[in-house]
């Protein structure tokens, strides 16, 4: 569980949380909120995938249907039902989980990686179509427009708005939501399930021997994955108040995702959170060279799976644990 | 709906068939032998067709002479990324995930390198061969039934390769077990190289095939890979005769959806077709024979 | 002088934006700075890589004392091109960073395509800046405007409603139909369109004026932007047989491919293209393709319109490409925003939409004057709307007749 989550992650989350507050403070302009917001909500989708990709072992590469399925629910029963997005977010969330139960039925029967990554694909590219295809509700690549923000919130004098063009409150609203899902996390992974996770990475012969019914578990943890990602695709929906099927389930994503779970470290309890930062945060400010993104992007993939497999915070952990001494026992990896 | 219009719907079915088939075989035949998923298989198509543009439009090339040239330059390519990115990680652990990882970086990097390079146009050769064919009420330009001829030639040429020489019996027999094709005396790395290098030609006169009539672009891989990947898992992961015939079979069952429902469903329809097939039949269609 | 921000001045942005992220930026000698969303990268970049010229010239000239001015003291105008990339959520991401970055006055975009536009539209009242669109053309944006007018009272739409080219193409037609230009058959009409708004608008709307003179519409077959492969939508449109079929893409290559396999499968329709012969690529391929074929609008034509080959000779001083219909298009929009900024003698949002609406200025297309629903508007009186025929190398007016180049043939 130590190579998940750091030696300290309780501390490291005190720290980050330190620093998020600490933000608030910054004298920052709304541009670089705006891209501080985008990295967060990135960095729950890539907690919630890491769930699948790195902690559970299921080598999947459709999460990005999730966060399409959330942003587009939330986003059409807010819209057309008229609903709070308060409420919506969490209607993107449930369904989102229950078609992880649709999809991690049949994959998890099969055990061979290229099946799993190549239907777990294909599901994603499915979701795209649908959501592309139904053009009365969605306007598919027209772009479904008119998604309202949050409802304002008011204590006492002031009043915080959220949305684009809201930049402050949308940081806090965004953080909030990360700080809330990462910490829901991180008492998880340290529970009784989570010792069965690791259980069930580290030898599925071994935890079955022990009883554990790891079907279940393997399917109530990717139906929890894909409801984290759901629910971060809903947050991004109210946020940007505007979808296309491309945008949200489209080859961009996928990569921008694989980037940031690599670059942090797939399997690391802070490395979306890392690899969110680095990413989104840096390169959002070469939008510049705007040609040369996803160059960039497919490169760092390239390069940190040659030369740091375990991205950054694997990194951080392989340094720590040499100077504390402890024994060599390399990792399983990430697998 | 008449007779004609049928058949002509079938004939479009089993070209894009073809295309499929190609792709397809190419990914089984890499990943029967080396348990390698290529991401960025698709890539290889979308460089064959910028260099016949290159060959046969700016330099006015000869389209036969340009084709070859094409065609050599991409099986280098591919043998080029097996050696450069794919044959260094297979020593590691883990290596299974982290080729599919830095093939899709790899699908990236060559994609924005094109636009960069190339810019965005999306560009069209001229066709190779004039006339249409016009039998009864069925049109057909004899441009797309080349396709589907010259696609089932190279595809038999490559079968007889497999089953019926020499270097087909070492590409089967490292297929069945590296270690032990070692131990004969066959360089497995030289096996896999070519393997990769014979897999890109495949994909490259698909695209050759196919540009007079899609636009060369920076993106025209994708959608390729996606049905490939698609026909490597129905016909039986590695199988290349099963990936052929899957091939057609999605073009049949793609050109039958359109008949019936509208043209933008098309790839919901194959893509759940495939996922149904996972469900009944993990191991595929054709589930049985090897490479 | 306009900034498409690349190498060393985005290496400047960078480092000012690391160093004082938040604090008001260095001072400008510019007055007043206009933002431009439109597609620089991307399958329409060529349109949108002619927009930016034409808008370029256009602030260069008024810069230089060259403009039309309104004022005697016309401000210096400072133009940032973004990219939308043709996707809405782009355009989206783009207009923050000009209102949060850029700190722009105003915002011309999208410069192209309708469905970004009707994304767009919503950041007018989001962050309350006046919001020009140059070329969409989608009766969907007018009626979103109609919709809730105070909440898009910031918006204007700089090219006129889907139902100019409706008007154009049965215009045409009943005109042809009296002088047996076209035989009228038993009355079938059908449409292969790019599924945008700007296709689906416009087959909606000519279709309309046809069913009420008793047409049918035989099939409306949509096909995404940036299709090639038209033998899906042909072979069921062989079956239907037509009488008159209607195409309308918003890029050269789908115009190019399509009318090339119409060819083909030798459909016996009569065929309305729209939109895609404006462009030179198209133009290119056309006499080997398209001889004969009906199109619409000819609205810039250098060899026929003295005015307008004066301003190719400018575009071509200046960039040294020719210009095309975007050219002039993008030039008019921008000189329409300066003038109106020029009038409100300052950057209050509200001023300057109101000089919007209140513009009746000439400019190379045609008249620019808004109407209730805060669009351009066509017609004779205003922007003429032509149908042309590609006639050997060249591309000849056809109708209406009082400005025809040429007779049909």
């Amino acid at each position: 569980m130590t190579e998940i989550l750091g030696r300290r992650p309780a501390l490291s989350f005190l720290i980050c949380v330190g620093l998020f507050l600490l933000t608030l403070v910054l004298p920052l302009n709304d541009y670089v909120l705006h891209i501080l917001t985008l990295s967060l909500i990135f960095a729950i989708f890539a907690s919630g995938w890491n769930l699948t990709l790195g902690i559970l072992g299921l080598k999947t590469l459709g999460h990005h249907a999730f966060f399409a399925i959330g942003a587009y629910l939330s986003a059409i029963a807010a819209f057309y039902g008229g609903v709070s997005p308060w409420l919506t977010i969490w209607v993107g969330a449930v369904l989102a989980a229950l078609a992880g139960l649709l999809i991690g039925l049949p994959i998890l029967r099969i055990r061979s990686m290229p099946h799993v990554a190549i239907v777990t694909l294909a599901f994603a590219e499915i979701v795209r179509l649908i959501f592309s295809n139904l053009k009365d509700i969605t306007r598919g690549e027209l772009g479904f427009w008119g998604i309202p923000p949050f409802d304002p919130v008011s204590f006492g004098e002031t009043t915080i708005r959220f949305g684009l063009g809201n930049a402050w409150g949308s940081f806090i609203l965004v953080g909030l939501f990360f700080f809330a899902v990462q910490g829901g996390l991180l008492l998880l992974l340290r529970s009784r399930p989570g010792l069965t996770f690791a259980a069930i990475r580290d030898s599925e012969a071994a935890a079955e021997s022990l009883g554990i019914n790891f079907g279940a578990w393997k399917l109530a943890a990717f139906a929890l994955s894909a409801g984290i990602v759901g629910l971060s695709g809903a947050i991004y929906a109210h946020y940007v108040m505007i979808l296309t099927p491309t945008s949200v389930a489209g080859p961009e994503m996928l990569i921008t995702l694989l980037a940031i779970i690599i670059v942090g470290g797939a399997g690391r309890f802070f490395g979306p959170l890392y690899g969110a930062l680095l990413l989104t945060g840096s390169l959002e400010l070469l939008r510049e060279f705007g040609d040369y993104r996803m160059l960039l992007y497919g490169a760092l993939v390239i390069g940190f799976v040659f030369v740091a497999p375990q991205g950054i915070a694997g990194l951080k952990f392989d340094r720590l644990r040499r100077r504390r001494g402890h024994g060599t026992n390399e990792s399983s990896s990430s697998a | 709906m008449t007779a004609p219009l049928f058949l002509e719907m079938a004939i479009n079915g089993l070209i894009s068939g073809s295309i499929y088939a190609l792709v397809g075989s190419g990914i089984a035949l890499v990943y029967g032998t080396t348990r390698v998923l290529n991401f960025a298989h698709g890539e290889l198509l979308m460089i064959a067709g910028y260099l016949v543009l290159f060959f046969a439009v700016t330099l006015g090339w000869n389209v036969l002479l340009a084709s070859v040239v094409t065609l050599a330059l991409v099986g280098s390519i591919g043998a080029a990324i097996q050696r450069i990115t794919i044959a260094p990680l297979l020593a590691r652990e883990d290596w299974a995930f982290r080729v599919i990882a830095a093939t899709i970086g790899l699908s990236i990097f060559l994609q924005s390198g094109a636009q960069i390079v190339w810019g965005e146009q999306f560009r069209t050769l001229p066709y190779f061969f004039d006339g249409v064919v016009s039998l009864g009420g069925l049109r057909m330009p004899v441009q797309r039934l080349s396709i589907l001829v010259i696609a089932l030639l190279l595809m038999g040429l490559c079968a007889l390769v497999l089953y019926r020489t020499s270097l087909g019996r070492i590409v089967r027999a490292t297929a069945q077990d590296a270690e032990a094709a070692l131990a004969v005396g066959i360089p497995a790395g030289l096996v896999h190289t070519s393997v990769f290098a014979i897999s890109a030609v495949l994909a490259g006169a698909g695209a050759i095939l196919l540009s007079p009539i899609l636009t060369v672009n920076p993106w025209m891989g994708v959608s390729f890979l996606l049905k490939g990947f698609a026909v490597v898992i129905l016909g039986g992961l590695g199988s290349f005769g099963g990936a052929v015939a899957a091939g057609f079979l999605l073009g049949l069952i793609e050109a039958a959806s359109v008949m019936v429902l509208p043209t933008e469903w098309r790839d919901v329809v194959a893509f759940t077709f495939l996922i149904a097939v996972i469900w009944v039949r993990p191991n595929g269609l054709f589930a049985g024979r090897e490479a | 002088m306009a900034t498409y921000t690349k190498g060393p001045v985005a290496a400047r942005r960078i480092l000012a934006l690391m160093l004082l992220a938040g604090t008001a930026g260095t001072a400008q000698a510019q007055d007043v700075s206009i933002g431009v969303i439109g597609p620089m990268t991307g399958p329409a970049a060529n349109t949108g890589t002619a927009h930016r010229e034409g808008m370029e010239l256009a602030v260069k000239e008024w810069n230089e004392g060259a403009g039309d001015y309104v004022s005697d003291e016309p401000p210096q105008v400072e133009l940032v091109v973004e990219d939308s990339n043709s996707k809405p959520e782009v355009a989206i991401g783009a207009a923050q960073r000009l209102m949060t970055r850029s700190d722009v006055d105003m915002i011309i975009g999208d410069t192209l395509h309708s469905h970004v536009t009707l994304a767009l539209m919503e950041m007018a009242p989001q962050y309350g800046v006046p919001i020009l669109s140059a070329e969409p053309v989608s009766s969907a944006i007018a009626d979103k405007v109609l919709s809730d007018p105070e909440r898009y009272a910031l918006y204007y739409k700089g090219n006129y409603n889907s139902d100019g080219y409706g008007k154009a193409v049965h215009g045409f037609y009943s005109w042809a139909f009296e002088n047996d230009v076209v035989p009228e058959g038993d009355k079938t009409i059908a449409f292969v369109v790019e599924d945008t708004d700007y296709g689906i608008a416009n087959a909606e709307k000519i279709g309309e004026l046809f069913e009420a003179d008793g047409w049918t519409v035989a099939a409306t077959e949509t096909t995404p932007t940036g299709t090639t492969d038209f033998y899906p939508q042909l072979s069921k449109l062989r079956g239907l047989d037509p009488d008159i079929l209607v195409s309308v893409f918003t890029l050269a290559n789908s115009g190019i491919s399509f009318v090339r396999q119409l060819d083909e499968q030798a459909l016996e329709a009569s065929h309305m293209a729209i939109f895609y012969p404006t462009r030179p690529e198209f133009m290119e391929q056309a006499p080997d393709i398209a001889d004969g074929m009906f199109w619409a609008a000819l609205q810039f034509s250098p060899e026929i319109t003295p005015e307008h080959q004066a301003f190719n000779d400018r575009i071509e001083a200046e960039f040294g490409v020719s210009a095309n219909y975007s050219h002039a298009h993008a030039y008019c929009t921008m000189v329409v925003a300066l003038r109106a900024i020029d009038a409100a003698g300052g950057t209050d949002a509200d001023a300057i939409a109101s000089e919007i609406g209140g513009t009746d200025y000439d400019c190379l297309v045609g008249k620019y004057a808004f109407g209730e629903d805060n669009t351009v508007q066509s017609g004779p009186d205003f922007i003429p709307v032509p149908v042309a025929q590609v006639q050997g190398d060249a591309s000849q007016i056809i109708w209406p007749e009082n400005v025809a180049t040429a007779e049909p043939q």
